[in-house]
């Protein structure tokens, strides 16, 4: 890798994987007999694709004005899901699959605001790959700089949130969540209630984190 | 450590020594903070700055004034090979931070992350950051002095994935012990305190404060012109002043709980304060910083040494 635009091809390439994954889970998760979060796999779609058009201009598939739409409407439910779900199990409670709290919500709310906030300050404009990666505050937006900074945090925080549980999936304890009779999403004893490859989901989510924090760090 | 046995059926066969996975206590959600904070370097040292000469050359290179000889060759040396060999250099940097990060993040691996992290956190303070300049007289805590990366390193001592028998008074005491843990707070806060009274910058905190507003939002530079005007003449005494502190803070380990956890809140506050006046939030806005510098670091110390409830496990969440 001789040359840094390289990286943002990298990048580019690791989000169109991740939209085209998570694209696949939606589609297959029924005749797999399995279930997920489908805005969130939805959401994953969405943002991946943006961000592949953001880092790699001919990946660009929608104008700035409608993915602005996408990801304000986005924004809306996810803080929609936070609400109602605080509403009804607690800011401490799980849902049902005992996997997943409130952050759950709070984290796709942030990552939607993230993708807002990166095409209101500019980034996408494709103007940052001719001049090589020197992207900086967008005019109007050095003071709000701080915006970006807590998004970075929270990607950041959420990325090894995922990491750590990554070892909840694993099969030896699948199988001891499903002979402990755990209602567990992770475990939920091999049957139609399993969430589909939850550590592929949780490594797509983290490679987001890590792309959206790049991006963002771009702005600060 | 359990490994995926392709083709096992781990449904009729789960292994009898497998612990079921717990979800982090307070030792474990201070170990994932130290990978955060890695994460954040990572993502820090992708931004473009860090892929141009001007990172070896201009950023790294200087560090070595002031120092001896002996260790500044080597940092003159590799800035100069940094310099030259910017993207592949900064692209390794990128690499080995987020593999400490995931290290330490994942359970399996964390012990060997927390060495590695160790050994790096040494390597850059010397080549990267000259010692954090202690050895020059022009370091400062109130911005950033002795350097974060060597607090990283502390940090990955105090938070390693040790089992000591008995109850742990606070999480860095389960790796360490707690008088080990103690003797490691003092020396720290007392290096802040002795760097303050003697090195010469914390003298004159009005250019030192003044020299960090060029390039920061328009709110950060006006807090640090109205901090600047207000620290102006008073330099010895804020150098006093900021060693007193710091010094209280190193003693107050000792005493009795209610007083050392009292202690242990104002070195959080003073932790925050300096970030924010002294060190800019880390600088974070100029396009050119590594690491959030060393209030976020002393903040996790901190919390590191703030006492466990009665009964609450000593342990750490068990690798799974």
């Amino acid at each position: 890798m001789s040359d840094p635009v390289a990286i943002l091809d990298l990048f580019a390439a690791v989000m169109l994987a991740v939209a085209v994954y998570c694209a696949a889970r939606v589609i297959l998760v029924r005749r797999m007999h399995r279930t997920l979060h489908y805005d969130v796999n939805a959401a994953h779609v969405l943002m991946g694709t943006a961000m592949a058009g953001m880092l790699a201009p001919s990946l660009k598939v929608l104008p700035n004005p409608a993915w602005e739409t996408v990801f304000s409407v986005l924004a809306l439910w996810f803080a929609w899901r936070s609400v109602t779900f605080i509403a009804r199990r607690g800011v401490t409670g799980r849902s049902p699959d005992r996997v997943h709290g409130v952050s759950h919500y709070l984290t796709h709310l942030v990552m939607s605001c993230s993708m807002l906030y990166m095409y209101l300050a500019g980034v996408p404009a494709s103007a940052e790959r001719v001049v090589g990666m020197t992207m900086g505050p967008a005019p109007g937006t050095s003071d709000f700089v701080a915006l970006p900074l807590f998004f970075i945090v929270v990607l950041c925080a959420s990325a090894v949130w995922h990491i750590d549980a990554l070892g909840r999936f694993t099969p030896d304890q699948v199988a001891l969540a499903s002979v402990g009779g755990e209602a567990s999403g992770a475990g939920g004893g091999g049957g139609e209630g399993r969430w589909l490859a939850p550590r592929l989901e949780m490594g797509s989510h983290i490679a987001m984190c890590a792309a959206m924090a790049f991006m963002l760090a771009l702005l600060l | 450590m359990v490994t995926e046995a392709p083709g096992a059926d781990p449904v009729q066969h789960p292994s009898s020594s497998v612990e079921p996975w717990a979800p982090p206590d307070r030792c474990r959600a201070l170990q994932l903070v130290l990978a955060g904070l890695w994460f954040l370097d990572a993502v820090l040292q992708l931004q473009p700055f860090m892929f141009t000469k001007s990172f070896g050359l201009l950023m790294l290179g200087p560090t070595a004034a002031g120092n001896p000889g002996l260790l500044a060759h080597p940092i003159t040396d590799v800035s100069r090979s940094i310099g030259h060999h910017s993207v592949g250099a900064d692209t390794a940097f990128v690499v080995v931070q987020f593999v400490i990060a995931f290290g330490i993040a994942y359970r399996p691996t964390v012990r060997v992350a927390l060495a590695g992290s160790i050994v790096w956190s040494v390597l850059v303070w010397w080549l990267g950051e000259g010692l954090g300049r202690v050895l020059t007289g022009a370091a400062s805590p109130l911005t950033g002095s002795p350097g974060a990366v060597v607090l990283y390193g502390v940090l990955a001592v105090l938070l390693w994935s040790a089992d000591r028998p008995g109850p742990a008074p606070f999480p860095a005491a389960r790796a360490v012990g707690g008088n080990a843990a103690k003797a490691i707070w003092i020396a720290i806060w007392a290096a802040l305190a002795a760097t303050a009274l003697f090195g010469s910058a914390t003298r004159h905190p009005r250019s030192l404060l003044s020299s960090m507003i060029a390039g920061e939002p328009g709110w950060l530079a006006s807090l640090d012109r109205h901090a600047a005007n207000l620290v102006a003449g008073h330099g010895p005494g804020l150098a006093v002043a900021a060693a007193a502190v710091f010094g209280c803070i190193a003693a107050g380990v000792l005493a009795p709980p209610n007083v050392s956890r009292a202690v242990i809140a104002v070195a959080a506050v003073v932790a925050v304060a300096v970030w924010v006046v002294g060190e800019n939030l880390g600088q974070l806005f100029s396009g050119s910083a590594t690491d959030p510098n060393t209030g976020p670091i002393l903040l996790l110390l901190a919390a590191a040494y703030w006492p466990l409830r009665q009964g609450a496990p000593a342990t750490v969440t068990r690798a799974v």
